[in-house]
């Protein structure tokens, strides 16, 4: 029982027949410890970033863009989002896509607003 | 045990061999696949609404850095971004055992199962112990959110009044100096805006924060081996942003990068310890141990809580600190008796296996997850350009 199980797990074979027990996707040791080196790369990168020539405007760019990185990186596979349902992906993205909205329309109204009650000046504190 | 059988008969699922046995599968579910496939579901849909919550901090977060962005970059220099980058590390080194030990729970291999999540609540440890060491700092340094937050910077042994070493624009007027013996108890009681518009003066007793300026440290300095406050730092350094740069009313919104600081981390700190709890809920679990002998360590827990809660109703740091010290060894030695499995606590195997890990699975999302939003934190909070 227990090495027909273990193949069945290893092999990420759905159709196994006792019992409707579907045996699911194991992420084997190597891929696990790939992802894990490169997430500890991207750290160093999104630090070592900071600590070189001034990008203006674009840090913040590559500072999300690398935490994005990293974040479908530990989403995909510590997570096996790879392996899943796609409807168990669908709902982190969107959950992200409503967060982004909430935040660009945010900012695009302050953008407009807040030059006019936010004058520099001693005593204007929001 | 009957129930179940009559239910899996009434559906006609003959064919199933031993899922009528199966002690984990709930009666309203057809087989154990769709309780899985519907407890991970569910669990998603937690995950999404933990990302909307977070989402408003993160908005605030936006709006505040869009309008004062140099308050950011000023503000943040009093991050220590080696620690923020130790955290993610470790953050980051228990994710990989916490999925590790989804593969071992998936191959039935229980004591590397075991192992493995021991080592993940000690990443939760030392990922709570360095946002000790970064609290700790800013307590020492005045950095609190709302108006407690009194960021002085001090020439010498003189207090300077203003944020950053600045002489506020306009004369004094006459209640800041009425107040000036009863300085902190004011400035709890009084609304935001008097508070802050008010010069900061130096509260009776207490003594010049000598590492004004300074990131964190695990050691804060004695004041005569410090160097200047922040505003000498500022001023030294020619492309860096100064204080000078920022207008009036920028300089005294300091205080709101460390609101947002403080919340957003706080936050995320307490997702921590939920996912410490949970995870040891799991390695207790995983060892076989006998119900009864769960809530053992829970004793001197509560004590070391109940000392630390002593220690915040009389206000006393180092009450705050014995009891939080209790509590953490006492769960502490907790963990590492389960993770080796003391003989004695152990009844039975461990709970989780190739056809039963759902548990496992769930909780080492939520400990992704936590990972997933400090991976956003902290270039967003230590490493402003």
């Amino acid at each position: 029982m227990s090495t027909h199980t273990l193949e069945h797990a290893a092999h990420g074979n759905g159709d196994s027949a006792h019992a409707g027990v579907k045996h699911h996707h194991v992420t084997s040791p190597m891929l696990l410890l790939g992802v894990y080196g490169a997430l500890v790369f991207l750290t160093v990168i999104t630090v070592g970033v900071t600590l070189g020539p001034d990008l203006g405007n674009l840090n913040i760019w590559v500072a999300l863009l690398i935490a994005v990185v990293k974040a479908a990186l530990v989403g995909l596979y510590f997570m096996h989002l790879r392996w899943d349902n796609p409807f168990n992906g669908a709902i982190l993205v969107m959950s992200l896509l409503f967060v982004a909205i909430f935040i660009g329309f945010t900012i695009m109204d302050t953008h407009h607003y807040q030059q006019n009650f936010s004058l520099p000046g001693p005593g204007r504190i929001p | 045990m009957s129930t179940v059988e009559s239910n899996v008969a009434d559906h006609g699922n003959g064919d199933a061999a031993h899922a009528p046995h199966d002690p984990h599968l709930a009666h309203h579910f057809e087989n154990p696949e769709q309780q899985y496939a519907s407890a991970k579901l569910g669990m998603w849909v937690f995950l999404g609404t933990e990302i909307l919550m977070f989402g408003g901090l993160f908005c605030a977060y936006s709006v505040y850095r869009h309008n004062h962005p140099d308050v950011f970059a000023l503000a943040h220099e009093a991050l220590n971004r080696w620690l923020g980058a130790a955290n993610t590390i470790v953050l980051i080194t228990s994710s990989l055992t916490m999925a590790w030990g989804v593969r071992a729970s998936q191959l039935g291999s229980t004591t590397a199962l075991r192992w493995l999540l021991g080592v993940t609540i000690l990443g939760g440890y030392f990922f709570m112990g360095i946002k000790a060491i970064e609290y700790n700092t800013k307590w020492k340094h005045h950095l609190m959110p709302g108006s407690g937050n009194t960021y002085y910077a001090w020439n010498g042994q003189t207090p300077v009044k203003g944020f950053f070493n600045e002489e506020p624009e306009g004369e004094k007027t006459a209640e800041p100096t009425a107040n000036k013996s009863e300085a902190p108890a004011v400035a709890e009681k009084t609304a935001p805006q008097v508070a802050a518009q008010a010069p900061r003066e130096l509260p009776p007793g207490a003594a010049p924060d000598g590492n004004a300026g300074q990131p964190d440290h695990a050691v804060i300095f004695p004041n005569y081996q410090t160097p200047k406050g922040i505003a000498a730092k500022f001023g030294a350094a020619d492309e860096q942003l100064k204080l000078d740069d920022l207008n009036t009313g920028d300089k005294q919104r300091l205080y709101t990068f460390f609101a947002v600081y403080f919340f957003m981390t706080g936050l995320h700190g307490l997702h921590v310890l939920v996912g410490m709890a949970l995870i040891y809920w799991i390695l207790l679990r995983a060892s076989g141990a006998r119900r009864r002998l769960w809530l053992v360590p829970a004793a001197p827990m509560s004590v070391g809580l109940f000392l630390a809660y002593l220690g915040v109703v009389c206000g006393s740091p180092r009450l705050i600190a014995i009891g939080v010290a209790v509590a953490a060894v006492s769960s502490l030695w907790a963990v590492v008796r389960y993770t080796i499995k003391a003989p004695r606590l152990a009844t039975s195997e461990g709970e989780f296996g190739p056809d039963y890990y759902t548990p496992v699975d769930l909780v080492g999302l939520y400990w992704h997850l936590v990972d997933l939003i400090w991976i956003f934190l902290f270039p967003l909070l230590y490493l402003i350009h």
